[in-house]
């Protein structure tokens, strides 16, 4: 008797060594994937055109991904990039996949940012966990992004920082946004992934995946996404009292 | 948080994993400057010690008017005390008052395929920047096709973007295993092993450049026949001269176009690239050897090594290839 439980003990010791690291990323990323939705904007919101209709590029709904930033019990916050939110209607969907009318708020073209808000709230999202007051961003921390890349839905991409600041000259950019502060990032971002979160290893936002520039994931530091909700939606905040904690 | 908080903590969690990678990039950073020595965009050096640099050959497009910019942002000038576009590193001087310290090196012996390695750059004052990946292959001594004689072949998984090229390869506690070079291959990022960037390190500060045995003689295998190989069927391949540089060492020593090589130094050599290696490995002065047949009869001609021309390496360069 005293056997058999010594064995199974010993069974389940050396289990958790190797899976404890995978299971606390688990954990992790799943917390960050309920703050993650995918967001449709612009075309009619009816079926793709029938064979033999012509389309109009117009009329084709832009598509990516979204933050859930703030949430209370009468509407959500969600944060995405301007490319991606270019016009209503906007639609949002979480990991259920239902759709839900969002309306735009604000939007900044340059720093490449979008504001919406939804109404209906879905129970499971939850915003992203917000950066921990005073942490600085440190060349070779790793990062995970999260986003729809290619039409995947919640997908995570992992890689490290590459640099923190504007990019160099020789990247093709409008001067206004090559001296822009970005997170810069190696790691292999796919259209689609644009307006989603990136995390550091404790699934805390660090910005929002934008673009992808010689190679490089070029992400709004999370500060200055802040800063923009901060002027859009700041007087609101106040009188709704809207939370980002979980 | 400190990285060795979380290790002993959680030795799994992959926030040690992040801060020991952060924690990495921080420790070789130190060494890492930015090169300003080609139009436009920076490359990247590595303080090897005593104010001495070294980055990638390809690089280096103007031998004066150097700046290099420090780990601390201030930019200062170099001189370019040497150069090897067959290994592709370039050797440069700042004063050695700047007190930078020298690179960690680590052995490129113990690097195996799935470790994790960064390359760590610096293109200006902004601070480091960073591409991380695995280690993908490891492979014995070979030669490049610049003609550079690497210990070992390492090539990793990770990006080398503009401005990489003479970035050191970086482990996971901050050692050096290497200098990346961006004009070797297209897919993987390819190291120059420490080991060797050692030896042509010593070589250019002896001498400026590297002194390579140099014969000014074209090769290929033939089959012998067997009268050729007079029924010693293990000699049944030579080496058929196929052309001699005017004026060269083959030719002032006597080789010529048509004869056979059967050995060289008393060594068997079946490939041209056996011939290399071993002129590779000689000083320039030294008399070689060589077993030669010549009209069906065997003889010995000696060749005194001549010292391969230096210039711009062997054959092309593309522009964009040298990161």
């Amino acid at each position: 008797m005293a056997r058999t439980r010594q064995c199974a003990m010993s069974a389940t010791m050396s289990a958790p060594r190797p899976s404890a690291f995978t299971s606390s990323t688990d954990r992790m990323i799943a917390r960050v994937m309920e703050g993650v939705v995918h967001v449709e904007a612009g075309g009619d919101g009816g079926a793709p055109g029938a064979r033999g209709v012509r389309i109009d590029p117009r009329r084709m709904p832009h598509s990516g991904a979204g933050v859930v930033w703030a949430r209370d019990t009468r509407g959500a916050l969600i944060v995405s990039n301007a490319h991606v939110v270019t016009r209503e209607p906007v639609r949002v969907s979480g990991q259920d996949g239902v759709a839900h009318a969002a309306t735009l708020v604000a939007r900044d073209a340059v720093r490449d940012v979008a504001l919406l808000w939804c109404e209906t709230v879905p129970e499971p999202w939850r915003p992203v966990p917000p950066p921990t007051r005073g942490t600085t961003l440190r060349a070779g921390q790793v990062v995970m992004a999260v986003g729809h890349p290619m039409g995947v839905r919640h997908a995570v991409t992992t890689g490290v920082i590459h640099a923190v600041g504007p990019l160099t000259s020789d990247i093709a950019l409008p001067a206004p946004q090559r001296a822009l502060n970005w997170a810069q990032l190696d790691l292999a971002l796919a259209p689609g992934n644009s307006g989603g979160p990136v995390v550091d290893a404790h699934g805390h936002l660090i910005g929002i995946s934008t673009m992808i520039a010689r190679g490089l994931g070029l992400a709004i530091p999370v500060a200055e996404v802040d800063q923009f909700v901060f002027a859009a939606a700041g007087p609101a905040r106040l009188a709704y009292g809207w939370t980002r904690d979980a | 948080m400190s990285a060795t908080q979380h290790t002993t903590q959680e030795p799994l969690s992959l926030m040690a994993v992040s801060d020991q990678l952060a924690s990495a990039v921080e420790q070789a950073a130190r060494v890492v400057v930015a090169v300003h020595a080609r139009e436009r965009l920076a490359s990247t050096g590595v303080h090897w010690r005593d104010g001495l640099i070294l980055t990638t050959d390809a690089t280096v497009r103007r031998e004066s008017g150097i700046e290099i910019t420090l780990p601390n942002g201030r930019q200062v000038p170099a001189t370019l005390a040497g150069r090897d576009a067959a290994s592709d590193l370039a050797l440069l001087r700042i004063d050695a008052s700047h007190g930078l310290p020298s690179a960690v090196q680590g052995d490129a012996a113990t690097l195996k395929p799935g470790h994790l390695v960064m390359a760590v750059a610096r293109l200006d004052a902004s601070g480091p920047r960073v591409s991380f990946g695995a280690v993908s292959a490891v492979g014995g001594p070979w030669r490049t096709w610049k003609g550079g004689e690497y210990s070992r072949r390492v090539q990793s998984g990770l990006q080398l973007y503009p401005g990489f090229g003479g970035s050191p390869l970086v482990d996971a506690v901050g050692r050096v295993h290497g200098i990346n070079s961006g004009g070797l291959s297209q897919q993987f990022a390819t190291t120059i092993p420490a080991d060797t960037v050692e030896r042509v390190f010593a070589q250019l500060l002896a001498t400026g450049h590297v002194a390579r045995g140099w014969l000014g003689a074209a090769m290929q295998s033939v089959r012998l026949s067997a009268t050729q190989h007079g029924g010693d069927s293990t000699r049944d391949v030579g080496l058929l001269i196929v052309g001699v540089a005017d004026g060269g060492p083959a030719a002032t020593g006597g080789l010529q176009v048509g004869d056979i090589v059967l050995a060289m130094d008393g060594r068997d050599v079946r490939e041209p690239h056996e011939v290399l290696d071993a002129l590779g490995m000689s000083a320039p002065g030294h008399t070689a050897a060589f077993d030669v047949l010549r009209g069906g009869v065997r003889t010995t001609v000696h060749v005194v090594v001549g010292e391969r021309p230096r210039g711009r390496g062997r054959g092309w360069r593309a522009r964009g290839s040298a990161r």
